[in-house]
C-alpha cells in the first residue's frame, strides 16, 4: 500500500463568477465525479462592480474556509457584463490592439484583447484574418485578480463567459464531423444574455445582449452550498421531467434534455427575437457553410421551460435545454444538496466549461 | 506551458507570478547555500577543534617525553659523576705495584743477564685544558674565583711512568732477547736500546746496556697479569 504524504492533488477550482450568482466547482483527481461544488446567488439588480468584487470577496474567504476545496489554484470566470465581444477581419498588417481601438469604442481605455482566429478554410483565399475578439477592461480585470491574490488563489487562468459555454459542451462534439455542426448556445441569464456559436468544440462567434424580462415562474431555481435547497427538477408545466434525446442512440439522455413542443408558450419580447435573429444572420453571413443545427439552452433562465420554447419556435430550430454537469458523477460530492445530481442544471454551464478546462490543465 | 488564446490572465498578474517563484527559488537557494556556509563553518569548527585537541595531546605527550629525557639527561649526568667518582677512587689504589713490575722485567730477563740500575720515576700529567671559546689569538686568563666555585670536580690524577735500565750481558743476543721480550710486553710502550758496548765486569768481558722504556697513564699490571694468565 503507498504511504501518501500529501493529500491528492484536484483540478483547480473552477470559479464561475457570474452576474446572477457566485458558482465554485471542483472536479476529483480523475476528472470523473464532481469533488465539490457551491453556489451563492446574488441579488437580481442591475450589475455594478464594486458591488460584486464585495460579494466576490466574501464568497472567496467562505471557500478559503471551508474545507472541502482541495487546493489553492483557481480558474475564473467573470461576468459577461464586463466583456465585449466582437467578430473583426484584420487585414494584412493590421493590428489586434489597434483594430480593437478603432473598432471597438466600448472595450474602454487599454483594455485586455484576446482573439480566437476563426478563419473559414472555404474564404482563405480572401487575405486577412477573421478573429473574434474579446476585450475586458484591464483594470476590472486586475481588481478580480487582486481580490483572488488577496485570499492567496493562484490564478490558473481568467476566462469569458463564451468561452466557458462552448467548452462546457466540447464533450458531445468531440468527432470530426461535429465541426461542421453549428450550436447556437443562448445564455439565459438574469440581466444579460451571451449568444455563441460553436463549430464543434470551437467558439466561432459570440455576442452578449440584455436579456429582457422572462416569465421565470416554472424555474426551480436550485441551489447548493450556502443556501437551502428546494430540491425538485424543473418541469414543462405538466409535471414532466424535461427529458434529452442522445444523437447517437435516439433516446433520452439527462445531459441534454430537449425543450418539448406544447402548449404553453411564454411571451418573448419581440424585440429579444430579433437580436437572436441578427445574431443568426450574421453567423450565416460569416459561415453560411455552416448551417445551425440546433440551439443549446443555458443559464439561469433554461430553468424556465416557457421561455425556452418560446423562443425555440421563434427561431424555428430545435433546442436543447444544456446539462453540462450530467457527465460527471456527482453523487460522492460535498453537497448540501441530496438529490443534486438528478437535477437540471443548466446554470452551472460556465462553471462546468471552466471546470473542463482546469481539468484539461490539471492533465497536463 | 502554452496558455489558451482566449485567457484573460493579466501579463502583469503573470510576470508577477513568475518574479515570486524565481525570488522563492532564489531565496531557497541562498537558505540552502546559507545553510551548507553554515555546516560548513560548524563542520570545519569541529574540524579545529580536532586538530587543537590533537595539538594539546601532542603538546602532553612533547612535555612527558621532555621529563623523560630530562629525566635521562640527569641519570646520565649522574652516571658520568660516578663514573668519574669510581675513577677517581680508582686512582687511589696503586695499579702498577712495584715489586710486580720489577717481577715483570726480572722474569724476561734471560740467563746471564743482570741489572745494574733500575730506575722508575712517575710524572704527573696535566689534564687537558677546557677548549678556548673566543678567538684563537686571544691571551688566555685564570679562571676567575665564581668559576673555579663552579668547577668543583676533582680530577683524578694520571702518571706516567719513565723506567731506565742499565744492565750487562754476555752477548748482543740476550741484550736482543731481553729487549724483544720487553717490547712484547703490554704495559711497557717506546722500548728503546740507547746503547750496548763492550765493557769488562769482574774482568770478564761484558755488553752492558741501557734500555729505556715508559709505562701509560691507562696502565694496569692486573689487567696485564689477568692477560698473561689467560695467553696460552
Amino acid at each position: 500500500m503507498r504511504l501518501r504524504m500529501r493529500r491528492p492533488q484536484l483540478p483547480p477550482i473552477a470559479a464561475d463568477l457570474g452576474s446572477s450568482g457566485l458558482r465554485f466547482l471542483q472536479l476529483d483527481q480523475l476528472g470523473r465525479g464532481i469533488a465539490a461544488a457551491s453556489e451563492q446567488a446574488l441579488p437580481s439588480e442591475p450589475f455594478d462592480v464594486d458591488r460584486h468584487l464585495a460579494a466576490t470577496d466574501a464568497a472567496l474567504a467562505d471557500l478559503s474556509a471551508d474545507r472541502a476545496w482541495t487546493g489553492r489554484r483557481v480558474v475564473v470566470a467573470l461576468p459577461a457584463e464586463l466583456v465585449s465581444m466582437m467578430h473583426l477581419r484584420l487585414e494584412s498588417g493590421e493590428d489586434l490592439q489597434t483594430a480593437v481601438q478603432s473598432r471597438m469604442p466600448d472595450a474602454g481605455v487599454d483594455p485586455l484583447v484576446r482573439s480566437i482566429d476563426v478563419s473559414s478554410p472555404f474564404k482563405s483565399g480572401r487575405g486577412g484574418v477573421d478573429v473574434l475578439c474579446l476585450a475586458m477592461p484591464r483594470e476590472t480585470v486586475l481588481r478580480y485578480v487582486g481580490i483572488l491574490h488577496g485570499h492567496k488563489f493562484d490564478i490558473a487562468g481568467v476566462y469569458a463567459p463564451a468561452s466557458m459555454i462552448a467548452r462546457a459542451f466540447q464533450h458531445v462534439n468531440r468527432r470530426e464531423a461535429d465541426v461542421d455542426a453549428c450550436t447556437m448556445y443562448i445564455d439565459l441569464s438574469p440581466g444579460r444574455s451571451t449568444i455563441a456559436f460553436a463549430h464543434g468544440p470551437s467558439l466561432v462567434a459570440a455576442r452578449t445582449t440584455e436579456t429582457p424580462p422572462l416569465d421565470l415562474s416554472d424555474a426551480a431555481a436550485p441551489t447548493v452550498g450556502t443556501v437551502p435547497v428546494a430540491a425538485q427538477a424543473p418541469t414543462d408545466g405538466d409535471g414532466n421531467l424535461l427529458t434529452a434525446i442522445n444523437r447517437r442512440v435516439e433516446q433520452a439522455a439527462p445531459s441534454m434534455p430537449p425543450v418539448r413542443d406544447s402548449s404553453g408558450r411564454a411571451e418573448i419580447p419581440p424585440a429579444y427575437c430579433d437580436e437572436l435573429r441578427m445574431c443568426m444572420r450574421h453567423h450565416q453571413s460569416l459561415f453560411g457553410e455552416t448551417p445551425i443545427n440546433r440551439v443549446v439552452f443555458t443559464g439561469q433562465g433554461a430553468l424556465a421551460a416557457g421561455p425556452c420554447r418560446g423562443i425555440a419556435q421563434a427561431l424555428g430550430l430545435p433546442a436543447q435545454v444544456g446539462d453540462p454537469l450530467a457527465r460527471w458523477d456527482a453523487s460522492a460530492a460535498a453537497i448540501d444538496c441530496p438529490d443534486w445530481h438528478h437535477q437540471l442544471r443548466p446554470q452551472w454551464t460556465v462553471a462546468a466549461g471552466l471546470a473542463t478546462e482546469s481539468d484539461e490543465e490539471h492533465r497536463q | 506551458m502554452k496558455r489558451p488564446a482566449d485567457d484573460f490572465l493579466p501579463d502583469e498578474y503573470i510576470d508577477h507570478r513568475l518574479d515570486r517563484r524565481m525570488h522563492v527559488a532564489a531565496m531557497a537557494l541562498f537558505t540552502v547555500v546559507l545553510a551548507g556556509v553554515a555546516v560548513a563553518f560548524f563542520v570545519t569548527r569541529s574540524d579545529w577543534h580536532h586538530v587543537r585537541d590533537v595539538r594539546d595531546q601532542i603538546s602532553i605527550r612533547y612535555e612527558e617525553a621532555a621529563d623523560q629525557v630530562r629525566t635521562l639527561t640527569e641519570l646520565e649526568t649522574r652516571q658520568a659523576r660516578i663514573a668519574e667518582r669510581a675513577e677517581l677512587a680508582a686512582s687511589l689504589i696503586d695499579r702498577l705495584p712495584r715489586s710486580v713490575l720489577l717481577a715483570e722485567f726480572i722474569n724476561r730477563m734471560p740467563p746471564g743477564l743482570g741489572l745494574l740500575e733500575f730506575e722508575l720515576e712517575s710524572h704527573r700529567m696535566q689534564t687537558a685544558s677546557q677548549p678556548q671559546s673566543g678567538p684563537a689569538n686571544r691571551p688566555a686568563r685564570a679562571a676567575t674565583a665564581s668559576e673555579a666555585a663552579e668547577d668543583t670536580r676533582t680530577v683524578a690524577p694520571r702518571w706516567r711512568t719513565e723506567i731506565s735500565l742499565l744492565g750487562f750481558a754476555p752477548t748482543d743476543v740476550h741484550v736482543s732477547a731481553f729487549l724483544s721480550a720487553l717490547n712484547n710486553h703490554p704495559l711497557l710502550e717506546d722500548v728503546t736500546l740507547q746503547f750496548s758496548e763492550e765493557t769488562e765486569l769482574n774482568e770478564l768481558p761484558v755488553r752492558q746496556f741501557r734500555i729505556v722504556t715508559s709505562i701509560g697513564p691507562d696502565a694496569d699490571c692486573r689487567i696485564s697479569t689477568l692477560a698473561g694468565a689467560n695467553s696460552p
